[in-house]
């Protein structure tokens, strides 16, 4: 009585501790791979919680032909800026403020931010022709509808020396043809993994955009790592309430169907319930917080757990004179080594180095031990013996076909072996890990139309500079500097974007200044002013060239300015360390690598070359685990059955199920990944429970185990089947290599087990 | 502000007469045809050391919002706004620049100065400036002053003979600067239209 109370209340009190207790997670954060070294670990927290996190880039389009109004803009900024938890709002066009900041801050640096190449660019300068040049230019742009900017910088710094490095960063952004769009960015507080702020921030976007856009002349996209995390947790969580409906749903009717008993159906999925929420208990107290992927993922052991109860059910059902415990007692090692054939599967997952797997992995496998021991020491004590036993249509004559047809079997599967070993050598692999999500294929092609019509930068590929300090870091930037324009002249790249001429490091500054206070020599202010007197210019207002001597320029100072929001994704402040990224046009991969590739502080990076080597690195490791796996799973049958062929004969349907998945897919020409094969690893495991249950047949009756078998199968092949409701593409190829892998696997056991002799053995 | 924005105020073929009043005038100026105005103008800036001397001419196509400024001494420059956007081309040079007209740019002050006079919003008109109109003995003259700061240096002066359509325009800044535009008409229609369609051919053709 108190093991029913036990039993029928755990789930209650389970579920009351999970409603309070557990923390659940649907960001991507631990999906997201963090780096291998300090320098990307650094990269991939800012790319998690740092300023680029946080942040939208937003387009307005015209639905006409007709110019984007700028008031229309200025309105709209005001409203967007007023959102709750948006810290700003701006226009990324970098000249106005290049133009603002000239004004206010680099004026009065103007003798120590103007050039990486002092001494050659003032040869220039000074030489007659150059005073001259400069002298003719200064007064064009007075002239020039740009006099009301350029006045105010000419009387401070008449030889316009802050315009320098600017005048070559206006050649390095996209005039823009035409003004159809306009992007905007918005800054938010919280992190762009915090998707129900980011949400809430999404939808205020929309709603005050539509308030202000009336007539609907424009149209709004918006891009970003919080877009991305916002669109991936919607489609987690409808692949989550998807499953959670399909397979409840289906494995209810499947144990109707099989059992006829409301009574037996609901024992089982109280068990189902108990094990489902431990295991989530267990993972969260593991972890912190379980996430949303690892109860989708886990919600497939409902498949496999539910097996250990069918198998008691059946066996008690079919036989009447036994008592329950003695039948459960009887078939527990056959469980026994079928649960732990199954927990190697899955502690592979966790160990396949993809990190929200190791989740996976505590979650399966704490679930099936609890099954388990719930199955062996409760079960027995609950079970009421139906009077209907199950009995499902065709098993019994597919055993005999097979026994009867066992020669022409087997050669059809030597046949088989020959014709799929062929197409293996043509298996593609994936070499792209955005192939995984082909799902947000509509937003990433978003996120480069908008991205495109910024700039030229490639987005994810730069060269990664660092230093112990930031002026440290700046000067190993000036280094590279130099070697990319070597590699301009090469033509291995078209353009790069770094700090210059926002920043210089204080060495750099200055030496600026003592050159130019070098050069200041009568003779050559003679010159100049001669060159004032020619163009009709003031030597009273602009032939003194009194530079004073400023303290270097720091980045301090410049992040209390707007030119800021311009920086600060491109360089990273730690306590140790700073990290500068300098964004690169269009360029030839392998060469930049290789210039510098004997550079300690500086590197080429590519984000997507990262992850796909990573995808590399989990295939490679997803071949090993297969190898190992079936390693330990058949040392631990050859400790059990001492016999090489009932070893292998019990593993073979499981991986002849494997190979004529991999063969299909060969001939499809499917890429394979890493994931593909884990499911393999899958298949495998729960078809050794197969095997191994035909194999041993514990109960005696071989039909009573294969019906007992079908129901299990079924109840796997539906679990996870019902992943492919999911959206996710990953989810996705779970469920058809399980699915396809499990049918097959359990139709080859009476096959290739010769199951008379094999029970006679075991009993001996 | 500055001078170049000012010449849409040109293109307003106003005539006032004697103890005319502001709204009569604006009334009478609205035209949706192209003029072509010849222009001679003389700039005192502080830091040159004199003043600087030009010619060319000024078109206006108000209904497509298209303002042309044509200099051709001492360099042939070309200056358009058309819409929200600016273009510059300096011919000599070679030298083209494009921007948009937001509300931080001197110019675009000036845009909304114009359309409030072309579509008679005296209201708009007041919203940006002080207005003071004179009708004296020969000549008649708006005076414009920044509304927020009036006893400043900064003043336009856009005037004309009595009946007769602007012939100057002076711009006093607030730092010092000055101009002096003349100008007279020469030509309006469909001619000027043809005209004013190469030149912007000239302004966009490499800026796109």
């Amino acid at each position: 009585m108190l093991l029913r109370i036990l039993f029928y209340g755990l789930p209650l009190l389970l579920a009351a501790l999970t409603y309070n207790g557990v923390s659940f997670k649907t960001d991507l954060s631990t999906f997201i791979v963090s780096g291998k070294n300090a320098d990307e670990a650094l990269l991939a927290h800012a790319m998690q919680s740092g300023n680029l996190s946080r942040r939208y880039l937003i387009a307005i389009t015209s639905n006409t032909n007709q110019a984007v109004e700028p008031q229309f803009i200025q309105q709209l900024i005001a409203q967007l800026k007023r959102i709750d938890k948006v810290t700003d709002v701006w226009n990324p066009e970098q000249k106005k403020q290049a133009l603002n900041a000239l004004q206010t801050l680099y004026v009065n640096h103007a003798n120590s931010i103007y050039s990486l190449h002092p001494e050659d660019d003032l040869n220039t300068l000074f030489s007659t022709q150059g005073l001259h040049q400069k002298a003719h230019f200064l007064k064009q742009a007075l002239l020039s509808p740009q006099a009301s900017l350029i006045k105010p910088i000419a009387l401070q710094d008449p030889l316009l020396l802050t315009l320098n490095g600017f005048q070559g960063l206006a050649k390095k952004f996209k005039a823009q043809p035409t003004t159809s769009y306009q992007n905007l960015i918005l800054e938010t507080r919280p992190s762009g993994m915090d998707t129900a702020a980011q949400k809430a921030i999404q939808q205020a976007i929309l709603a005050r955009f539509k308030a202000l856009n009336a007539n609907q002349n424009y149209q709004l996209e918006m891009t970003g790592v919080p877009v991305f995390a916002v669109t991936t947790q919607g489609l987690i969580q409808g692949d989550i309430i998807k499953i959670s409906v399909v397979s409840s749903l289906a494995l209810m009717l499947l144990f109707l169907w099989a059992f006829r008993s409301l009574f037996q159906m609901f024992q089982v999925f109280t068990l189902l319930a108990i094990v489902i929420l431990s295991a989530i208990l267990i993972t969260a107290s593991i972890f912190g917080y379980i996430h949303g992927m690892t109860i989708a993922i886990g919600a497939t052991l409902v498949g496999i757990c539910i097996d250990y109860p069918i198998h008691a059910l059946v066996h008690a059902q079919q036989s009447s004179q036994q008592p329950p415990r003695s039948i459960i007692v009887q078939i527990w090692p056959s469980m026994l080594l079928g649960g732990v054939t199954t927990m190697i599967g899955y502690l592979a997952l966790g160990v396949s180095g993809y990190p929200g797997f190791q989740q996976v992995a505590v979650f399966a496998a704490s679930g099936i031990v609890i099954a388990l021991l719930i199955t062996r020491f409760m079960l027995p004590a609950l079970v009421i013996q139906s009077a209907q036993p199950v009995r499902i249509v065709g098993i019994q004559s597919w055993i005999h076909l097979c026994q009867r047809y066992r020669k022409i079997g087997w050669t059809m599967i030597a046949v088989f072996l020959m014709v799929a070993i062929w197409p293996l050598s043509h298996l593609q692999w994936m070499q792209d890990m955005q192939q995984l999500t082909p799902e947000l294929d509509d937003l990433k092609q978003q996120d480069r139309r908008i991205r495109a019509r910024m700039t030229s930068i490639e987005p994810g590929r730069f060269i990664l500079v660092s230093g112990d300090t930031t002026e440290l870091a700046l000067r190993h930037a000036e280094q590279v500097y130099k070697r990319l324009d070597q590699l301009k002249q090469q033509q291995a790249l078209s353009e790069y974007f770094g700090l210059f001429p926002w920043l210089l490091s204080s060495q750099q500054q200055r030496l600026n200044q003592k050159t130019l206070k070098a050069k200041l020599t009568p003779t050559n202010i003679k010159h100049w002013q001669d060159a004032l007197q020619q163009e009709g210019l003031s030597v009273t207002k602009l032939g003194h060239l009194n530079y004073p001597s400023n303290p270097p320029l720091t980045l301090d100072v410049i992040f209390k300015t707007p030119v800021k929001h311009l920086l600060d994704s491109r360089i990273m402040q730690q306590a140790d360390k700073t990290i500068i990224l300098i964004g690169l046009s269009q360029h030839t991969p392998e060469i930049v690598r290789q210039a510098f590739s004997d550079w300690s502080h500086a590197r080429y990076f590519s984000q997507r070359d990262l992850l796909n080597a990573m995808l590399n690195d989990y295939t490679q490791m997803a071949k090993k685990l297969l190898l190992a796996g079936v390693g330990l799973i058949m040392l631990l049958m050859l400790h059990r059955y001492r016999s090489l062929t009932m070893t292998v004969s019990t593993l073979l349907p499981a991986l002849l199920a494997a190979l004529f998945i991999l063969s299909s897919w060969a001939i499809a020409g499917v890429a394979i990944s890493f994931l593909h094969l884990v499911a393999f690893l899958l298949v495998v495991a729960i078809c050794v429970d197969y095997g191994i249950f035909y194999q041993e047949n514990r109960g005696g009756n071989i039909l009573v185990t294969y019906q007992a078998m079908t129901v299990s199968m079924l109840t796997s092949a539906l679990a996870f089947g019902s992943l492919l409701a999911a959206e996710s593409t990953s989810l996705k190829i779970l469920a058809g290599v399980v699915s396809l892998g499990v049918l097959i696997g359990f139709m080859l056991c009476p096959l290739i087990i010769q199951q008379a002799e094999n029970t006679d053995k075991l009993k001996n | 502000m500055n001078y170049f924005g000012l010449f849409f105020l040109l293109f307003i073929s106003f005539a006032a007469h004697a103890r005319d009043s502001l709204p009569a005038v604006l009334k009478r100026m609205h035209t949706d045809s192209a003029v072509k105005l010849a222009y001679q103008e003389r700039k005192d800036l502080t830091l040159m050391a004199q003043p600087w001397h030009g010619e060319g001419f000024l078109y206006s196509l108000p209904k497509e919002g298209v303002m042309i400024k044509q200099q051709l001494k001492p360099e042939r420059v070309l200056m358009a706004v058309i819409g929200q956007q600016l273009f510059y081309y300096d011919v000599k040079n070679q030298l083209r620049h494009q921007g948009l007209l937001d509300e931080s740019h001197p110019f675009s002050l000036n845009v909304a100065v114009f359309k409030a006079l072309m579509s008679q919003d005296m209201l708009l008109l007041e919203q940006f400036y002080q207005l003071d109109f004179l009708s004296q003995a020969d000549q008649w003259q708006l005076i414009l002053k920044d509304k927020n700061d009036p006893d400043s240096a900064f003043k336009i002066i856009i005037s004309g003979p009595l009946q007769r359509p602007a012939n100057r325009i002076d711009i006093q800044q607030a730092d010092g600067d000055s101009s002096i535009m003349s100008l007279s008409k020469i030509a309006e229609g469909e001619k000027v239209e043809q005209e004013i369609e190469n030149l912007l051919r000239q302004l966009t053709q490499s800026t796109h």
